[in-house]
């Protein structure tokens, strides 16, 4: 990867930072925007990103007007998609480490009940027929 | 363009559906010919034209195809559909009779004559 498409994919990443979600439309509206900036770049040998900045915006505002220009059904699905899935992955986790737990402990008690009990035992000589 | 401005936003997908008919656009080439044929008066950040784009895809009026340019660059190539023809045609008629009731209100002066009383 050259330093360019280094640059590019900087800027990218920081307008990827700033959306809510990353689904499908936003992976190909974030390629969208790379091969924009590819085009506008195409003269350009040496680019910085103050420049991508000046020519297509803050990548914080650039996210800030995706969102504003998309579709508000579809951005509200994804988002409720996202946090519950989000609710799952962390009952599920919570689960698992609850069976986790209580079974170490059963093991642990079975392990302590398993102990061998040691008895001392003396055996004397019995002098009495002497 | 600003985005405050309702009235520009709204002329997005006429402009977009317009540009379509002539022939086969990339984002950056629709983003481009608006801003030079308009003299920078109408500068639709790309960044809000692709949703615009993806919006008029979801009602099936453009679709959109990749071409491979150069070794690893795929452009993506917005195309009018017959819905999309339909729809143009609806949105200048709109956009005509607006800008006629605009200019019909913009020529209306109310005289300011001394009121008086009788």
């Amino acid at each position: 990867m050259n330093s360019k498409d280094k640059t590019i994919h900087s800027y990218i990443k920081k307008i990827k930072h700033h959306l809510p979600i990353c689904k499908s439309r936003e992976r190909a509206f974030l390629n969208d925007m790379f091969t924009s900036i590819k085009d506008y770049s195409d003269n350009i040998p040496e680019l910085t990103e103050q420049e991508i900045i000046s020519e297509f915006g803050d990548p914080k505002n650039l996210a800030a007007n995706y969102i504003i220009e998309a579709d508000a059904s579809y951005l509200n699905q994804e988002i409720n998609y996202s946090r519950k899935i989000k609710k799952l992955a962390v009952i599920f986790i919570i689960i698992v480490l609850s069976i986790y737990s209580i079974t170490v402990y059963k093991m642990y008690k079975k392990a302590q009940s398993s102990y061998i009990n040691r008895e001392i035992v003396t055996i004397e000589e019995d002098n009495h027929d002497n | 363009m600003d985005n405050k401005s309702n009235f520009r936003r709204g002329s997005v997908e006429l402009l977009v559906l317009h540009l379509l008919q002539y022939k086969d656009y990339y984002g950056y080439e629709l983003s481009q010919t608006i801003k030079q044929y308009s003299d920078s008066i109408l500068d639709i950040p790309v960044g809000s034209l692709y949703p615009a784009l993806y919006k008029l895809i979801d009602a099936g009026y453009i679709t959109d195809y990749k071409k491979q340019v150069g070794k690893r660059l795929v452009r993506v190539y917005y195309h009018i559909e017959k819905l999309g023809l339909e729809r143009l045609e609806i949105l200048i008629n709109d956009y005509n009779e607006t800008v006629n009731a605009v200019r019909s209100i913009l020529n209306y002066a109310p005289d300011t004559g001394d009121e008086t009383d009788e």
